[in-house]
C-alpha cells in the first residue's frame, strides 16, 4: 500500500450517509494515518459544505445518492462536487450507482474518478492513496466515456424539454396528471371540463409531442422531468 | 352528474321517438299523396322517373348493405350481418324485376322473384333473434340458397305448374304480413333498447312495408308507372341506410373509447412498473452500501491478530459479501470458466458454519479440483446447507467431495427427515417448498438452475442407513488435475 503523505496535512472527507460505509473506510485510513473525516449529509447539502470548511481541503470521497436530509429531500450529490471544487478538494466519486451517465455527470463537473463501491475494500484504499498521490485513478478514456454518456443524455434531456415548451400552460398540467397515473376522467373531474374536452386535449399533447400513444406522452414526461 | 344525465336521457327518449315517428309518417302521407296527385304525374315524365327512383333505391340499398356489414363488425352484432343479406338479395333481385310490369313475367319468372322475396323475409325474421351457432355468416349462407333456390325455379322445365303459387292474394299477402311483422319487431327492438338506431332501422323496414302495401292497395295494372310506390321505397331504405350509419357511428365511438381505456390501463401498467423498478433500484443502493459496510468493517475487524481460524473466517465472510454483491450486480451471468481447487471453497463455507448448532463434516479428495465459477459452487452449497437447517434442524451434516471420471462430485448428506415419498424431483421445481419449515421454495430450484449453467446437475434423494436427505452435485472437473492455485473462493468482490 502506498505510503500515506504527511498527516493532518490535508484531510479526507467522507461524504456518504451509510453510516457503516462511512465510518470503516475513517477508521481504515485513520489507520493508516490519514486525518478522514465523515461529512453527514443528513443536515443537506449547506451541511456537508459547513463541515468540509472546518478542515483543510484535501480529498472528498462522494457518494451521489446521500439518502434524505432532515426535511425528507433526497439530497444529491453531483451538486456538491462544483462547490467542493471551488474550496480546493479533490473530489473522488464513491457510489454503488449503476447509472452511468449520472456518474459522467459528477465526472464533468470536476470530480477526478469514480470508485465503484463494490470494488475490494483495500483497492478503495489504495485507490485513495492514488489520488492523494496525485496518481491517476481512473483510466482517461473511461472518465471521458462516461461524460460523453452524460452530455448525450444532458442533450436528450433538453431536447425532450423543447418538446414540452409547444405545450399550452393548460395542457402541461394534463399531461402531468395523466404522467402521475390519473385517468382522463380524473383529470376532467379535477379540471371541471368534459372528458371529451381532457381527449382533445391529449390529442393535441399527443401531436406537439409528436408522439403515437398517450403512453409514450406521459413517459416521455417523466424523463424529461427527472433529474 | 351520472343520475341527472340518466334523468335526462330518459325524458328525452320519448320526446326524440315521437319526433322520429311524426317525421316519417309525415313523410310518407306527403310522398303518397303529391306523387299520387294527377297534377304532379302530368308535370313528371312517369317511366324516367320511375326508373331514376328505382336506381336510387337500389343504390341506397345497396350502401345499406355494407354498412349493416361494417356495423355488424364492429358491433359484434350478427344481427346486422342478417339484415346485410337481406338487404343484397332485396336490392339482385327483388327490386330490379319490379321495372317490368308483371303482366310481362312468365310464371316461372314470378316465381323465382318470390323465392328471393321470401327468402330475403327469412333473413330479416331471424335477424331478430339470430341463432347464435350461425353466427354472422349464416345469413350469407341462407342468401346463397335462395338465390340458388330462386336461379332454380327458373330453370324448371315446366314452370307453369307454379301458376298456383303466383296467382292469386294468398302469396302477396304472406308477403305483406311477413314484412310488416318483422319490421314491427325491428321498431319493437329498438323501443326496448332505446336505441334511435335500432329505431329507425324498424321503422324503415315498416316504410318499405307501406309501400308494398300501397301498391297492393293501389292496383294499378301499370305498375311500372306506380310512382308513390317507388318513392315509398327509396325512403324507406334511405332511413334504413340513415339507421344503420349511425350504428356504424356507434361502433366506432364504442371502438374510440376502447382505445382510450387500453391505453389508459396500459399508462397505468407502465408507471407501475417504473414505480417498481425505482423501488428496486433504491434497494439495491441500500443493500449495496450495507455489503460495501460490512465488506470495510470485516476487513477492519481482526485483521491483526493472527490467530488462522479467524483469518479463514474473515477470508469467508468476504467472499460471501463478495458474492452477494455479485448478485446484486446481475454478475452471475457468464463468466471465463476457470479451474479451481474445491477444497478452499468448501473449507471456507463450513468454516462460517462451524458456530453455528449444526456440526459439519468435511472430506474433500486431496487435489480435486473443478472447472467453472466457484461462486457458483458456493452459492449452491450454501443454499443446501441453509436447506439442511431448515428441513433438519440440529442433524448432523456431511459435506463430502471428489473426482468421478470427467466431473467433480460433491455431495452434502444429512442425518433427517429426508424428502416427502415421491417427491424427490418435485422439490427442484420453482416455489415448491415445505409449508411448515418455511422457505421461499426458491433456494433449490435456483441451485438446480446455476449448477446446470455450469454444465453440471443437481440431484436430491432420500437414503438409510442412517435415514437422511442426500443431496449430489456434479460439475465438471478440471481437465489439469492439479491447477496453480485455488485462490478464486477468496474474491472480494466484482470490481
Amino acid at each position: 500500500m502506498a505510503a500515506a503523505p504527511e498527516p493532518g496535512t490535508s484531510a479526507v472527507l467522507i461524504v456518504d450517509d451509510h453510516e457503516l460505509v462511512a465510518t470503516s473506510l475513517v477508521l481504515s485510513l485513520r489507520s493508516q494515518g490519514l486525518a478522514a473525516h465523515h461529512g453527514d449529509p443528513r443536515a443537506g447539502a449547506a451541511g456537508v459544505l459547513a463541515a468540509s470548511a472546518e478542515h483543510p481541503p484535501g480529498l472528498a470521497l462522494l457518494d451521489l445518492d446521500l439518502g434524505r436530509d432532515d426535511a425528507g429531500r433526497p439530497v444529491d450529490g453531483v451538486p456538491l462536487v462544483a462547490p467542493l471544487r471551488a474550496a480546493g478538494w479533490q473530489v473522488l466519486i464513491l457510489s454503488g450507482s449503476a447509472d452511468h451517465a449520472r456518474i459522467g455527470a459528477g465526472l464533468a463537473e470536476g470530480a477526478v474518478a469514480w470508485l465503484p463501491k463494490n470494488a475490494p475494500f483495500p483497492a478503495l484504499l489504495t485507490a485513495v492513496h492514488d489520488a492523494l498521490a496525485g496518481r491517476p485513478v481512473m483510466p482517461r478514456a473511461r472518465r471521458e466515456q462516461f461524460i460523453e454518456l452524460h452530455r448525450r443524455r444532458s442533450g436528450e434531456h433538453k431536447e425532450l424539454r423543447g418538446r414540452l415548451e409547444r405545450l399550452t400552460p393548460r395542457e402541461r398540467e394534463v399531461l402531468a396528471l395523466l404522467a402521475n397515473g390519473q385517468r382522463a376522467q380524473v383529470v376532467a373531474e379535477h379540471f371541471v371540463v368534459s372528458l371529451a374536452t381532457v381527449r382533445t386535449q391529449i390529442r393535441a399533447v399527443l401531436t406537439k409531442l409528436e408522439v403515437g400513444s398517450q403512453l409514450e406522452a406521459a413517459a416521455l414526461y417523466r424523463k424529461a422531468v427527472r433529474r | 352528474v351520472t343520475a341527472l344525465a340518466f334523468a335526462l336521457r330518459g325524458a328525452r327518449w320519448p320526446y326524440r321517438l315521437a319526433v322520429d315517428v311524426l317525421v316519417v309518417a309525415a313523410l310518407c302521407v306527403v310522398t303518397a299523396v303529391l306523387l299520387g296527385s294527377a297534377a304532379v304525374r302530368a308535370a313528371l315524365p312517369v317511366g324516367p322517373t320511375h326508373q331514376l327512383l328505382t336506381l336510387a333505391a337500389a343504390a341506397v340499398g345497396a350502401g345499406a348493405a355494407i354498412l349493416a356489414v361494417v356495423a355488424s363488425r364492429l358491433l359484434g352484432e350478427p344481427r346486422a350481418s342478417w339484415v346485410a343479406a337481406a338487404l343484397v338479395l332485396y336490392c339482385t333481385v327483388v327490386l330490379p324485376s319490379t321495372t317490368v310490369a308483371p303482366s310481362e313475367l312468365d310464371p316461372g319468372q314470378r316465381a323465382a322473384r318470390l323465392v328471393a322475396y321470401l327468402t330475403a323475409l327469412v333473413l330479416l325474421a331471424v335477424a331478430l333473434r339470430p341463432p347464435a351457432a350461425l353466427g354472422a355468416w349464416g345469413g350469407w349462407a341462407v342468401m346463397a340458397v335462395g338465390g340458388g333456390l330462386a336461379v332454380g325455379v327458373l330453370a324448371l322445365p315446366d314452370p307453369a305448374a307454379l301458376s298456383w303459387l303466383v296467382e292469386g292474394p294468398v302469396a302477396t299477402v304472406a308477403v305483406l304480413l311477413g314484412w310488416t311483422g318483422a319490421a314491427v319487431g325491428f321498431a319493437a327492438e329498438g323501443l326496448r333498447r332505446q336505441s334511435t338506431a335500432r329505431l329507425r332501422l324498424g321503422l324503415g323496414l315498416i316504410v318499405l312495408a307501406a309501400a308494398q302495401l300501397y301498391r297492393v292497395a293501389a292496383a294499378e295494372p301499370a305498375t311500372t308507372n306506380d310512382l308513390p310506390f317507388a318513392a315509398l321505397r327509396l325512403e324507406g331504405l334511405a332511413i334504413v341506410l340513415v339507421a344503420l350509419a349511425q350504428l356504424v357511428r356507434t361502433g366506432l365511438h364504442q371502438l374510440r373509447a376502447d382505445q382510450w381505456y387500453q391505453q389508459e390501463e396500459l399508462a397505468a401498467a407502465a408507471l407501475h412498473m417504473e414505480r417498481a423498478g425505482e423501488l428496486a433500484a433504491e434497494r439495491d443502493h441500500e443493500l449495496r452500501n450495507g455489503l460495501a459496510g460490512l465488506a470495510g468493517i470485516t476487513h477492519l475487524l481482526g485483521s491483526d491478530s493472527g490467530d488462522p481460524e479467524h483469518a479463514r473466517i474473515r477470508r469467508a465472510v468476504l467472499a460471501e459479501l463478495g458474492r452477494l454483491h455479485a448478485i446484486l450486480d446481475g454478475a452471475d451471468a457468464h463468466r471465463d470458466a476457470q479451474d479451481y481447487l474445491v477444497e478452499p471453497v468448501l473449507t471456507g463455507l463450513v468454516s462460517l458454519r462451524r458456530r453455528s448448532a449444526a456440526p459439519v463434516a468435511l472430506h474433500v479428495e486431496p487435489g480435486t479440483s473443478a472447472c467453472g465459477d466457484s461462486a457458483v459452487l458456493a452459492q449452491v452449497v450454501t443454499n443446501l446447507l441453509a436447506n439442511c437447517d431448515r428441513h433438519a434442524p440440529g442433524a448432523g451434516i456431511t459435506v463430502t467431495a471428489r473426482r468421478r471420471g470427467g466431473e467433480v462430485v460433491v455431495e452434502v448428506r444429512d442425518t433427517g427427515p429426508g424428502l416427502p415419498p415421491g417427491r424427490e424431483d418435485a422439490v427442484l421445481e420453482r416455489g415448491v417448498r415445505d409449508e411448515s419449515a418455511g422457505g421461499t421454495g426458491l433456494g433449490l430450484h435456483i441451485s438446480r438452475q446455476l449448477v446446470a449453467r455450469e454444465g453440471g446437475d443437481l440431484r436430491l434423494r432420500t437414503v438409510e442407513a442412517p435415514r437422511g436427505c442426500l443431496a449430489t452435485i456434479t460439475i465438471p472437473a478440471a481437465a489439469d488435475p492439479d491447477p496453480r492455485g485455488g485462490r478464486s473462493a477468496e474474491r472480494v468482490g466484482g470490481a
